[in-house]
């Protein structure tokens, strides 16, 4: 297991307090693997690249949006989703180089690249036959 | 619950198979299912071709504007189309892989692809001919506003 997820959520409130009002959302992701290294895309509309912390530590890579609450003055006529942060963290193990891990966030999606160690990637052992 | 394999139109992308190591690609947090119950829906219908996703919408009424959001994270604006006619408003559009690459070895899936369309229909008094629209980090904002004549209007009370 390269990866695993924490998705319980009273124990990321242990690890940290939310300290911001806003009410906290998980993204929705996807997981991709390759020879070379894993992509996490994570829908999270509103966010401007601006307002993503994207941090590694101690094997956890989390990942906080901050979205401002919406006005609460205007009238809502209907409203079907939430507004507020987005908080997920990832464990991710040795058989990733988390000193290569990138971000990058186009139209509400951060896309996440953790290239694998090299220790960690497939390797093909040649056959030779006997002479 | 078990997630839905996903079939698209290459049939056997399948999300994590029969391989233990990739169980962890099977549960979705039954707390998503209470927060927003369509999200079975959704994912009923997501794994079926040919059938939408349905993004969320919100209308917020600012007294001499509509302003109506929707969440499109992922998509190019410039595949999004949006109409109004009479009072109805529809957005449609398609949300695309972004590349073939996520086909292959897809570890987990939660994120909803597809074509999609939302239909909503305004209050009475608004003015077709001022709706704006802008697409920023993946939310949809457009803005209708309202005829002068249904803007809320102070009436002065007095004495006689």
């Amino acid at each position: 297991m390269m990866m695993e997820m924490t998705k319980n959520r009273s124990r990321e409130v242990a690890q940290a307090e939310p300290i911001r009002q806003a009410p906290r959302f998980v993204p929705t992701a996807d997981v991709c693997e390759n020879e070379d290294q894993y992509k996490v895309w994570l829908d999270m509309p509103g966010v401007d690249p601006k307002d993503l912390d994207v941090r590694f530590e101690n094997g956890t890579l989390t990942v906080w949006g901050k979205v401002d609450p919406r006005e609460l003055k205007a009238t809502r006529l209907f409203s079907e989703y939430g507004v507020g942060d987005y908080y997920r963290t990832f464990n991710v193990t040795e058989a990733i180089d988390a000193g290569r891990i990138s971000a990058e966030c186009e139209d509400g999606v951060l896309c996440l690249t953790l290239p694998k160690a090299e220790a960690a990637k497939p390797k093909r052992i040649e056959v030779r036959t006997k002479a | 619950m078990k997630l839905i394999p996903l079939k698209r139109k290459k049939s056997n992308v399948a999300a994590p198979g029969a391989d233990g190591a990739r169980s962890l690609g099977r549960v979705r947090p039954d707390m998503d299912v209470l927060a927003d119950p369509w999200s079975v829906f959704d994912r009923v219908l997501s794994g079926v071709p040919g059938l939408r996703w349905r993004p969320s919408v919100d209308v917020v009424d600012r007294g001499h504007a509509l302003v109506v959001r929707a969440e499109l994270p992922g998509i190019d604006p410039k595949e999004v189309d949006l109409s109004l006619s009479g009072r109805t408003l529809t957005i449609s559009g398609e949300k695309r892989h972004e590349k073939e690459e996520k086909d292959e070895g897809l570890y987990r899936s939660e994120c909803s692809y597809g074509a999609f369309r939302r239909s909503v229909e305004l209050p009475p008094g608004i003015d077709p001919d001022q709706v704006s629209a802008e697409f920023v980090n993946g939310v949809l904002t457009v803005r209708v506003k309202k005829s002068t004549a249904t803007q809320a209007r102070r009436i002065p009370v007095s004495r006689n």
